[in-house]
């Protein structure tokens, strides 16, 4: 699952992950993740941090605390580099952690090693 | 990345542009990077083929000089399957080593240039016929080193018979001069022997080949391997790894 509130984001990391072997839902907001999860836990989440509403350290937090959503991936995907934001990242339960211009390539290779 | 976008003096219709644009390149990164994994698949699935190719070429190889000497098939998947349990016990990475396989597979390959009445010869050989008799190693060796793949297997075709205490042959190595896998090998391909029917003697029990094993702790054997082959026998009363053997040697 992406989650983020902006369309063309998800829509890049939609074009570079799509490979029919997964599906890919999408997410505008923290919010609609947690209640599209809950209807079927995803394997994975990238989850961006800066949102309106509920930001992505809140919604990790919310997944790693609910049993259902404990052993779902979460990989952070955020524009700010400060350190403290990763260790916050970290904190909450996120299991990667990637900076916006992320790249395509790692992004392919971390999520295929995580759910294959 | 819309921001940076939003930011630059940008009609809606050329950001639409940009957008796709940008769309295309993830989906051809997607595209590039699916193909190089099925083609990586592809690779593997060769390499293993190969490889396999490999270790079939080569047994052909050893049961031809197998055919031609007293030993039998059987002889040689037996002390290349102890030698390789006792080789991940002694040194783990070693096992993993193909190569080192095809060593123990081809460690008697010299015997083929060995004449026939020396080898057969039901009786114990003269000096001179023991002179080239031990040729064997270093002449199999000979045989393989054209082959690129088999130059890491040479050490073990060469180094066979070679004793701890340096009463071996051909070189008359000592100790640690001698390769690891030869050591290892010299061990299995003993006890192997020891516990098989011969024309001349009956096959000795399991528990009398590994007193003879141990017994030749230092002398003719590296005391580290011939403990771990005692390790290896301890755990394979356990778990049965000799199972078959024992059953058929131990009447």
């Amino acid at each position: 699952m992406i989650v983020d509130d902006d369309p063309l984001i998800r829509g890049v990391v939609r074009a570079v992950l799509e490979d029919g072997e997964f599906e890919l839902e999408e997410a505008a907001s923290g919010e609609e993740a947690i209640r599209l999860a809950h209807r079927r836990p995803p394997s994975l989440v990238l989850l961006d941090v800066m949102m309106p509403g509920m930001n992505g350290f809140e919604v990790a937090e919310h997944f790693k605390s609910d049993p259902e959503l404990k052993a779902t991936v979460i990989v952070m995907l955020t524009a700010k580099d400060a350190p403290e934001d990763r260790k916050r990242g970290m904190e909450s339960g996120a299991d990667a952690y990637f900076t916006k211009p992320f790249s395509p390539l790692e992004l392919l290779t971390t999520v295929n090693g995580a759910l294959r | 990345m819309s921001e940076s976008l939003a930011a630059l003096p940008l009609s809606p219709a050329e950001e639409h542009r940009l957008r796709e644009q940008l769309l295309a390149f993830a989906r051809d990164i997607n595209e590039v990077y699916r193909r190089e994994r099925a083609r990586t698949a592809e690779l593997e699935k060769a390499l293993d083929d190969l490889e396999e190719s490999y270790l079939a070429t080569v047994k052909t190889l050893a049961f031809v000089v197998e055919a031609k000497d007293t030993h039998t098939r059987s002889h040689l998947d037996r002390a290349h399957d102890y030698a390789v349990a006792l080789a991940s016990r002694v040194a783990p990475e070693l096992a993993n080593d193909q190569t080192l396989r095809y060593g123990f597979f081809l460690h008697d390959i010299g015997k083929i240039g060995i004449p026939e009445r020396i080898l057969s010869k039901p009786g114990p050989l003269t000096e001179d016929e023991w002179a080239i008799m031990r040729t064997h190693p270093l002449l199999g060796a000979q045989i393989l080193s054209p082959v690129k793949f088999l130059i890491p297997a040479l050490p073990i075709v060469e180094a066979h018979h070679e004793k701890w205490d340096g009463s071996g042959y051909p070189r008359g190595l000592r100790k640690e001069e001698i390769p690891l896998g030869a050591r290892i090998f010299a061990l299995v391909d003993a006890f192997d022997a020891m516990t098989s029917d011969r024309p001349y003697r009956r096959a000795l029990s399991f528990e009398q080949a590994l007193e003879q094993i141990s017994a030749c702790s230092g002398t003719h054997f590296d005391p580290e391997v011939v403990r771990s082959f005692e390790e290896l026998c301890a755990d394979a009363e356990k778990v049965g790894i000799f199972a078959v053997d024992r059953t058929r040697h131990a009447s």
